[in-house]
């Protein structure tokens, strides 16, 4: 499949200048390359630009505080501040501490996501390693919190379901809907963008000119809905790992859950 | 106001779509990897595989659910 890409221009420069020394550096691992001069993926370029250009931005924005905002840090509050309200609205004034957490994930995608808009480069989210790699973050940062925030012998009693006499059964089944959720996080991000891409290239080799301007409009949306829906299933997972008491108490009528259910098929 | 609740229901409504796949998948893949490690060929696979259609049933029908009564509630308000 690599075979068949050209190479974006950044990409051959970057593995150019490291591509030796990273090579030795993972055969000093133990880890055979086998080829030097081409070793460090197009999307890994990508991502490394994208965080140095977050860095950057938000450090230069950060820097001059003032309490009449200017340009920048007036757009940089509104974003985080927008953050801060989603996670509000969904787990509570308790869940405000998950901002940089959350801020940082839809901050990258949404990055990561316009990042193929500028000519030269690529999106690295329609590489699938980059989107599992945000949501294994996902899923392991909203079971820590959920695992700190309640114990962990009762996070685990969550696993078993209301009634102890089916928890044999409900535990293989707690257990791939949490794993199924990083396959659907990742794989809704990946095809979402990746077929977002191959739609501009194709209609791009059709005809050239102005044709593809409105499909990367389209893509600017989905750009932004992609990395809004992330965070907003990151916040729905966060909300349903730290706070499952009061979920529970809800739920209480466990049982109840059955004819809903039937309701739902039928 | 009205867009944003209805950008953020747009959101949950297209995750529900990969839920039932992708637990299918986790449960054939689990099975499959347990089949290889216990040598028990068939059965493991099928068992986990019926284990990731309850799963991913179950989870289609509580987002469905959450998705239903908050849109219920939303009309009355």
């Amino acid at each position: 499949m690599e075979g068949l890409e050209h190479s974006l221009g950044i990409v051959v420069l970057v593995n150019r200048l490291l591509g030796r020394p990273v090579a030795a550096l993972l055969g000093l691992l133990g880890i055979e390359v086998a080829d030097p001069a081409h070793c460090i993926p197009d999307y890994i370029v990508m991502v490394f630009i994208v965080a140095i250009a977050m860095i950057v931005l938000f450090t230069l924005a950060g820097r001059k505080r003032e309490i009449l905002p200017g340009k920048v840090q007036f757009i940089s509050e509104s974003v985080i501040l927008f953050f801060e309200g989603q996670i509000v609205e969904i787990i509570g004034p308790a869940g405000r501490k998950y901002v940089p957490m959350v801020g940082t994930i839809g901050l990258f995608i949404v990055f990561c996501n316009l990042l193929g808009l500028i000519p030269g480069l690529m999106s690295p989210t329609a590489k699938l390693n980059v989107t599992i790699g945000c949501a294994l973050s996902v899923f392991m940062y909203y079971h820590w919190q959920g695992i700190k925030a309640q114990g962990f012998l009762k996070y685990l009693k969550h696993f078993m379901g209301p009634i102890p006499a089916i928890a044999p059964l409900m535990i293989p089944i707690e257990l791939i809907s949490h794993f199924s959720r990083v396959v659907s996080l990742s794989i809704r991000l990946f095809s979402n963008i990746f077929a977002e891409e191959v739609l501009i290239v194709v209609i791009a080799s059709i005809i050239p000119v102005f044709l593809p301007l409105p499909f990367m409009a389209l893509s600017i949306f989905t750009a932004f809905l992609q990395s809004f829906v992330f965070i907003l299933l990151t916040c729905i997972y966060l909300a349903g790992a730290v706070e499952h008491e009061e979920e529970l108490g809800h739920d209480a009528h466990g049982p109840g859950a059955d004819p809903h259910l039937k309701e739902a098929h039928a | 106001m009205a867009s944003k609740i209805n950008y953020r229901r747009l959101g949950e409504a297209t995750s529900l779509g990969l839920t039932l796949p992708s637990g299918i998948a986790i449960g054939m893949f689990i099975g499959y990897w347990l089949d290889k490690w216990l040598k028990t060929e068939p059965w493991m696979i099928i068992i986990w595989t019926l284990f990731g259609v309850a799963s991913g049933l179950i989870s289609l029908v509580r987002g469905l659910k959450k998705l239903m009564k908050e849109s219920e509630t939303g009309k009355e308000d």
